[in-house]
């Protein structure tokens, strides 16, 4: 398969996630729940990126990683709640804290590369 | 060092011909410049030896990048990120659909934000009463020119008729059921649970109206909304009237109707004749019921206006 066909695909499963999502409701107290298994989304889909640039990339640690993480940050809400404590805050800064690193790494890589073709061009 | 440089670029040429097997031609005409411009700049100086030594590293790692990216597109991977990139949008477009279609977000707002949300929905508040008010002023208006009004008299006189039968301050005829309750006369049955309790008749009233009886007496007096049925000793009093067995109740209603809700199998009727109660279900075509004898007054509970 062509790199260019699997973005193509990749765009358009997002799109028709966009499309299903924007009609579906989700019951308000559910929505803390939500946010924070969006932030561990989050966090999953940039380390996959950034695993791929360094070659480090793993299918199985990718999608367990997905799922477990917004399970267990979904899980520390509810314990949160029934404590009475927001532990969901620290979830939110951890995944947080690793969405920048991982977007700065992200960033380096794609400057390094960048660089490397210069010099390459010029020699 | 010339020897080693040497060995080098023969292992890379055996790499470079190793890729060749898989890679497309334009592929392999790249490898194959890049490795020219190695060997010239190897030949050249040795401090471009060096970076040309590096170049050359990183272009292999680059090859090797390509080939195992090729690898990982495969079906099931491809299928596995699409899945979970349709997950992540697909939720990520629910909670903005949620969040947006919520007015007011009272989960974490601190107080003092509350309270200014509080005040706006005071304000609103009064806004409205103010909008309310002043339409109720028109509807007056309308309602004194409407009085000359003949048709809406006589819609009037209709409506204020409807009500009094409601209300039970009229007599009323029309068709329906008499049920006839008498306590038990089975000596077989323990005299208290034989006898026809004030339960027993809210219970019957209860079926009635359910069953959409629109007015009903029990001994005479009529059933309004205001009409309470309790035991008093020995006796039932309703409306303020002490009544005894055996009760006549009147419904008016639908005849057929009724008297299969009171006649329905384990219904109402059933249950009596469990406890020896006599109980007679009769339809009929005229039944008249009086009205209520009381005069109706009110205290404390006044119209909003």
């Amino acid at each position: 398969m062509k790199k260019t066909v699997i973005t193509l695909i990749f765009a358009i499963v997002i799109v028709f996630g966009f499309i299903f999502g924007s009609n579906l409701e989700i019951p308000y107290k559910y929505t803390a729940y939500i946010a924070v298994a969006i932030l561990a989304f989050l966090d999953s889909l940039f380390g996959g990126i950034v695993s791929n640039m360094k070659n480090e990339f793993n299918m199985t640690v990718f999608v367990s990683g997905f799922f477990v993480n917004a399970l267990i940050a979904i899980f520390l809400v509810y314990l949160g709640q029934k404590l009475n404590v927001d532990i969901y805050l620290a979830a939110v800064i951890v995944f947080t804290t690793r969405l920048f690193t991982n977007l700065s790494i992200i960033r380096r890589l794609i400057i390094e590369n960048i660089e490397e073709n210069k010099k390459n061009k010029k020699a | 060092m010339k020897d080693n440089n040497t060995k080098l670029v023969a292992k890379e040429k055996k790499a470079t011909i190793d890729i060749t097997k898989k890679e497309p031609i334009d592929k392999v005409k790249k490898i194959a410049k890049e490795s020219a411009t190695v060997v010239m700049g190897k030949v050249a100086e040795s401090s471009k030896e060096q970076s040309a030594k590096k170049v050359n590293i990183s272009k292999k790692q680059k090859i090797e990048r390509t080939r195992e990216l090729m690898k990982k597109y495969n079906i099931t991977s491809v299928v596995m990120i699409s899945l979970v990139l349709f997950i992540c949008s697909f939720i990520i477009a629910a909670q903005l659909n949620t969040v947006g279609n919520t007015d007011i977000i009272t989960q974490g707002m601190r107080e003092a934000e509350l309270l200014t949300e509080l005040q706006k929905a005071n304000n609103k508040y009064e806004e409205l009463k103010e909008e309310y008010e002043k339409s109720q002023i028109i509807v007056d208006e309308y309602r004194a020119d409407a009085s000359s009004n003949d048709l809406l008299i006589s819609s009037m006189t209709t409506l204020l008729e409807r009500a009094e039968i409601l209300a039970g301050l009229v007599k009323v005829k029309g068709q329906g059921v008499v049920i006839t309750l008498a306590d038990s006369t089975d000596t077989n049955i323990p005299v208290e649970a034989g006898l026809v309790h004030d339960t027993d008749l809210m219970a019957i009233v209860n079926e009635l109206r359910a069953a959409g009886a629109e007015a009903i007496s029990v001994n005479g007096q009529r059933i309004i909304s205001t009409t309470a049925i309790r035991c008093v000793g020995p006796t039932i009093q309703i409306n303020e009237v002490k009544v005894a067995s055996p009760f006549h109740i009147k419904a008016i209603g639908d005849a057929k109707y009724l008297e299969s809700a009171l006649n329905i199998k384990n219904g109402i009727v059933d249950n009596f004749k469990v406890y020896g109660i006599n109980v007679e279900v009769k339809t009929d075509n005229n039944i008249t019921i009086d009205k209520y004898d009381n005069t109706l007054t009110l205290k404390y509970a006044s119209e909003v206006k």
